[in-house]
This record gives C-alpha cells, sequence and structure tokens, in this order.
C-alpha cells in the first residue's frame, strides 16, 4: 500500500507544478471546507465558494509559509470567502429556497427523510443566527475546532469564541427546541 | 463573601475548554468550583455538548468527484518560470554578480566603462569603414 504522502510533500509538488498532487490535496481537505463554506452560505452555494477557496489557495501557494496548519491555513480562506460572499448578497435569505431543497433532496437518495428534514432545521437555525455568531457555531459545534483553534481561523481573542458561542447557543435553543432534550 | 479567583470571561472559556481537551487537574479543581459558582455554565456545557452531537449532522461528506473539478476550472497551469519567482531573491543576486563581472572584465580590458567600450566600439574609427573598400 502506498504511504500517505505528507501534506508539505504534496505541497511542495503542487508548487512545481503537479496538478496531481495539488487534487490530493484537494481531496484531503474538500469535506471540512465544504462544511465550513455549507454551514456559512447554505448549501446552494456552498460548491461554487468552496471551489473558489481552493482556487485562491492555488494561486497563494508560494505564499503558504507552512507555519500553520494547512487546515487551519485552508479554514481561514473558507471562513473569509464565505463571509465576503454573504456581505455581497447580504439582503438575501440565507436558508434554502424550495426549489433548492427539493434540488438537493433529489441529489442525494442515500439520506433518510429524516435525516434531510433534521439537516434542513438545522441550516434553517444556523441561517438565522448574525454571521459573527454563524462563524462560531460552524466551526466550533459543525467542524469540532477547539476554542483555541477558533480564535485562530477568526482572529478573535478565545473569550470572544467563547462568549460568541454562548449568546448563539441561547438563541439557537430557541430555534431548536422541539429537537433538544434539555 | 468569598473572593472568586476568576471572572465570568474566565470562568466561561475554561468551561468551553473543557469540551475540547482533557483540563489539568488544577483546571478540572477550578471547574468544578466555576461549575458551583455558575450553575448556568454547567448547564450551558451540557447544552452545548448536545447541539455538538446535533450539528455533526451538517458535516459535509468526502466528494469523489469534486478534486478533478477543482482541477478543471484551475487558472493557466503552473508555468516554468514559477521556481524562479520563488527563488528570486537568489536569482535577482547571481544576476547582480554577472553583470559585476562582465562590467570589471570589460574595465580590465579597456580602462573605462564608457558606453562605447560597454558596446565593444571604443577602437573602431569613421575611417575604418573606408579600409574596407
Amino acid at each position: 500500500m502506498q504511504a500517505k504522502l505528507h501534506d508539505d510533500i504534496l505541497l511542495e509538488r503542487a508548487r512545481s507544478g503537479d496538478q496531481q498532487a495539488f487534487a490530493q490535496l484537494v481531496e484531503r481537505h474538500e469535506a471540512a471546507v465544504r462544511g465550513i463554506v455549507s454551514g456559512m452560505v447554505g448549501p446552494g452555494l456552498a460548491e461554487d465558494i468552496a471551489q473558489e477557496v481552493f482556487i485562491k489557495f492555488y494561486r497563494a501557494l508560494d505564499k503558504f509559509a507552512g507555519n500553520a496548519k494547512l487546515s487551519t491555513y485552508l479554514g481561514r480562506i473558507a471562513i473569509n470567502t464565505a463571509l465576503t460572499s454573504l456581505e455581497k448578497r447580504k439582503r438575501r435569505p440565507t436558508h434554502l429556497s424550495v426549489e433548492e431543497r427539493e434540488l438537493l433532496r433529489q441529489a442525494d437518495h442515500s439520506q433518510s427523510p429524516e435525516r434531510t428534514e433534521l439537516q434542513d432545521m438545522l441550516r434553517s437555525a444556523l441561517g438565522r443566527l448574525s454571521k459573527e455568531y454563524r462563524a462560531v457555531v460552524v466551526l466550533r459545534l459543525v467542524e469540532g475546532y477547539s476554542v483555541s483553534e477558533t480564535a485562530d481561523l477568526l482572529q478573535i481573542p478565545m473569550g470572544t469564541v467563547a462568549s460568541r458561542l454562548s449568546r448563539a447557543q441561547r438563541e439557537l435553543q430557541a430555534y431548536l427546541k422541539p429537537i433538544l432534550n434539555n | 463573601m468569598s473572593q472568586k479567583k476568576y471572572t465570568e470571561e474566565e470562568a466561561r472559556l475554561l468551561a468551553h475548554r473543557s469540551l475540547d481537551e482533557p483540563l489539568s487537574t488544577a483546571e478540572q479543581v477550578l471547574l468544578t468550583e466555576v461549575f458551583d459558582d455558575f450553575p448556568e455554565l454547567r448547564e450551558e456545557v451540557e447544552r452545548l455538548e448536545e447541539m455538538s452531537q446535533l450539528f455533526t449532522q451538517l458535516r459535509a461528506e468526502p466528494s469523489a468527484d469534486f478534486a478533478q473539478r477543482v482541477i478543471g476550472v484551475l487558472p493557466a497551469p503552473l508555468v516554468w518560470y514559477r521556481p524562479l519567482i520563488k527563488r528570486w531573491s537568489a536569482v535577482a543576486a547571481a544576476a547582480c554578480v554577472a553583470l559585476l563581472l562582465a562590467l570589471s572584465f570589460i574595465y580590465i580590458n579597456s580602462g573605462t566603462l564608457e558606453t562605447e567600450a560597454i558596446l565593444g566600439l571604443e577602437e573602431i574609427w569613421v575611417e575604418d569603414a573606408y579600409a574596407f573598400e
């Protein structure tokens, strides 16, 4: 079995023009990037924005010094690109339209209707949070980043991460009342 | 009334950090005190644990063809001069050294750095043009 190449080796190869090495890096990190983007802007636009994230990363390959983890670096590009996209379409709702929802259902037959319904409810609750709170919830609760990683990604103090998450969970509690135990 | 060893913000941060990583023994003792002083923080941590389990449902599944779609929309392929850009400082230094060597060579041979000497025309005279006739 071929040993898994370290990100640094793939980065070096990608910098010298090896697109397959770049593709391997994308494969390794795409789920996390799509998760962040989808949580921030909704699944309808997630694919395009996630692609934009990797194109930005490709263009900045030489600038990535390697002093941060690649996942953190990509996470930062993902969150910033998603926030910029939200700024651009400020007045548009972030939750899915009926048509978009139906399209997503058709695209993934493997999911049970109950799971899809739960995901819709969670996405809708996320969409009602301000973008600052949503970013913290997506990073902490969806993607499982630690307080310090989240602070690093959003470039805010750890105390601010904790206080934003605290307020966000109070709002979420109201939106998700029917499915929460406590 | 006993003086608290921490602010509410520090207490919240400690409580939230307890969700990420095992705390040291001293921190665990402090967390117990925090939960006694702020029972609402204990509830908050429990709710966050529950919400975290729910929200992991929104994690994206790996996509089999996403990487190839990205490759398909990448800008122009990486070109041969990219490594040069990456090593631009070394390339610039080498170019300066080469230029100094060339100028030194010209000076040693011609004793001057005038334009004619650099272009190799310092010993050509108008009369030379007729010499070949």
